[in-house]
């Protein structure tokens, strides 16, 4: 977990700007959902999205820092978003189907 | 206490990467297994949680607190359940997506787990338990299934401390306060019948910082009150704050100077922050309110700024920040130690209210890449200089990870492991001789991880220690070239 190779602000900056790309891309798919389908599994679909949101993140995160020095770091970064991605978004997307 | 890591007495003896840690004491045959389960880690622990539980027995029976922490434990129980429950419905979906019973079942899992987490946080509101708390127990779905046992556990004792250390140190805080009662209303209270109406003042306490050190340790802010009127607040931090009022006093003396001694004309921001006594492991600060309504959008300041669009407003201050911290060697100054503040209607100014890391190869963290900063004048470099060698004396926080990588580890019963050999790799890089060995350092981050604990360092007379000075607990010297 070497923290050098990327600037530690840098990294942190590039790492919430792709967490709030996908944690947005994942509401916006939602609220379409919610327009243009209807039954809709609340459980299945909330957490469909929110796996791919998450997929997004981390595929991100690995290709724009792919130094194998950082790759702990970049491991450990990925995993302690998945509150945002499996608790906070999945709450808030089951929210947004349950209110159709 | 872990018998097998005391601290070894000779400082000098080098850190020597090997097996000699708790993480890396299997067998060979164990650790080319399919899907590894450390099982030192794992003991390790447990050995750690069996210490734990045994302390916080002590601690509960003079903080009349054993009723509500054994509801609490009785009930993380019957979570545990919960949990292990949720996480099984979610796999099983996970493999059959169109199913609908599973879909039902997942749904049933959650709601009651949900329910019960709704339930806690009522419940055990005086232990300040609140609903992010129990964030990690929906993960454990996300958790490989043959260390999801390990995984309760661990979650379960640092919730646990995580409540008691937090009572503890709000006790000891008010003890604190109460103390010096009548010098707080001096100092920060504009009232000059204010003394007279020192016994007539109750106060409250409210923590507020983002995370712990040192057993549950944080800012607090302290909210004076009298007839149930609010009259000030404070912020009283559990730590020593020279450095912080050495370099406030410096913007001070920088504001005083004559336009034509500044190499940027801006006025920096200027509080008070006194320790309790001079060497006090404790400090009170003026308390700076947020501008109400503003938040900063992301951790660096200077590309807040610019998202914020007032960056023409606030770029000077920033580099004059940048300027004097930068010679300084002051670092960690992301935007969550930062506060914008109104000093009326019209203007708007950056205070820095976290000045204790000085790391002499990181920079400032305000700018995202170095900024070309005005060459400073003479009158400036003077009062640097003086300010440089004060800051010399005094003991200074040593960083050696970015907060919020402490911060994502916690919630992981086998992170320290990790974190323990990052802050070895940052320690040697610097120049300086691990005096302890690495099972040593690992047992003081899972310690400090078991109570949902930021581990924190102290870089002083050419040592680094773990934990408080008066811990007296160092772990590494600088290297004598």
């Amino acid at each position: 977990m070497t923290s050098f190779t990327y600037d530690p602000f840098k990294f942190s900056h590039d790492t919430n700007s792709f967490q709030k790309q996908a944690y947005e891309a994942a509401i916006a798919k939602t609220q379409e959902i919610v327009k243009t389908k209807e039954n809709i599994k609340t459980f299945s679909v909330a957490r469909k999205i929110c796996k791919e949101a998450f997929e997004i993140f981390k595929n991100n995160m690995q290709a724009t820092f792919p130094d194998p020095s950082c790759k702990d770091l970049v491991e450990i970064t990925i995993s302690s978003r998945e509150t945002i991605f499996f608790v906070e978004l999945n709450e808030k997307i089951t929210s947004i189907l349950k209110s159709d | 206490m872990d018998p097998s890591s005391k601290i070894n007495s000779s400082i000098q003896q080098p850190y020597v990467k090997g097996p000699n840690t708790i993480s890396n004491q299997q067998t060979d045959a164990a650790s080319n297994a399919p899907a590894p389960v450390n099982d030192n880690v794992r003991d390790a622990v447990r050995r750690a949680i069996k210490q734990f539980s045994e302390d916080r027995m002590a601690k509960i029976a003079s903080l009349q607190i054993r009723e509500p922490v054994q509801a609490l434990q009785n009930s993380l129980e019957e979570l545990n359940k919960l949990s292990l429950s949720y996480a099984n419905a979610v796999n099983l979906l996970d493999e059959s997506e169109d199913d609908d019973d599973l879909d039902a079942q997942a749904e049933v899992a959650r709601k009651e787990m949900a329910g019960l987490i709704q339930t806690l946080v009522e419940k055990h509101k005086s232990l300040g338990i609140n609903k992010a708390w129990f964030d990690s127990w929906w993960l454990l779905e996300r958790v490989d299934k043959n260390v999801r046992e390990i995984s309760l556990e661990y979650l379960t004792e640092q919730l646990l401390n995580r409540c008691v250390d937090r009572t503890c140190f709000l006790e000891e805080t008010r003890k604190v306060i109460e103390a010096q009662k009548k010098q707080i209303i001096r100092e920060f209270y504009q009232n000059t019948n204010a003394i007279a109406d020192a016994n007539q003042m109750s106060f409250d306490l409210f923590p507020i910082g983002s995370e712990t050190h040192n057993r549950g340790k944080t800012p607090v802010q302290i909210t004076f009150a009298s007839n149930k009127t609010e009259l000030f607040s404070i912020v009283f931090k559990p730590r020593d704050a020279r450095i912080d009022a050495l370099v406030i006093d410096l913007f001070g003396s920088f504001n005083n100077l004559d336009r034509a001694n500044k190499s940027i004309d801006v006025t920096l921001p200027v509080y008070k922050i006194l320790n309790v006594t001079p060497n006090s492991p404790y400090s009170l600060w003026e308390y700076i309110k947020p501008q109400p309504g503003v938040e900063w959008p992301g951790d660096t300041a200077s590309t807040a700024i610019k998202a914020m669009n007032r960056s023409e407003q606030l770029l000077p201050q920033l580099m004059r920040l940048e300027s004097i911290c930068s010679y300084l060697n002051i670092s960690d100054l992301h935007t969550d130690n930062l506060i914008l503040f109104s000093p009326n209607q019209k203007d708007i100014q950056i205070v820095p209210i976290d000045l204790e890391s000085i790391q002499y190869d990181s920079t400032t963290g305000l700018f995202l890449d170095r900024p070309d900063i005005p060459k400073l004048t003479e009158a400036e470099e003077e009062l640097l200089k003086k300010c440089k060698s004060a800051i010399g004396d005094v003991p200074a926080r040593f960083v050696p990870i970015v907060t919020s990588h402490f911060l994502t580890s916690l919630p992981r019963y086998n992170s320290y492991v990790k974190i323990a050999k990052n802050i070895v790799d940052t320690i040697t890089r610097k120049n300086y001789t691990l005096a302890v060995e690495i099972a040593r350092m690992e047992w003081l981050v899972l310690e400090d991880f078991l109570c949902n604990d930021v581990p924190y360092l102290i870089e002083y007379q050419s040592q680094i220690f773990y934990g408080p000075l008066n811990h007296n607990n160092p772990i590494a010297r600088r290297t004598v070239k």
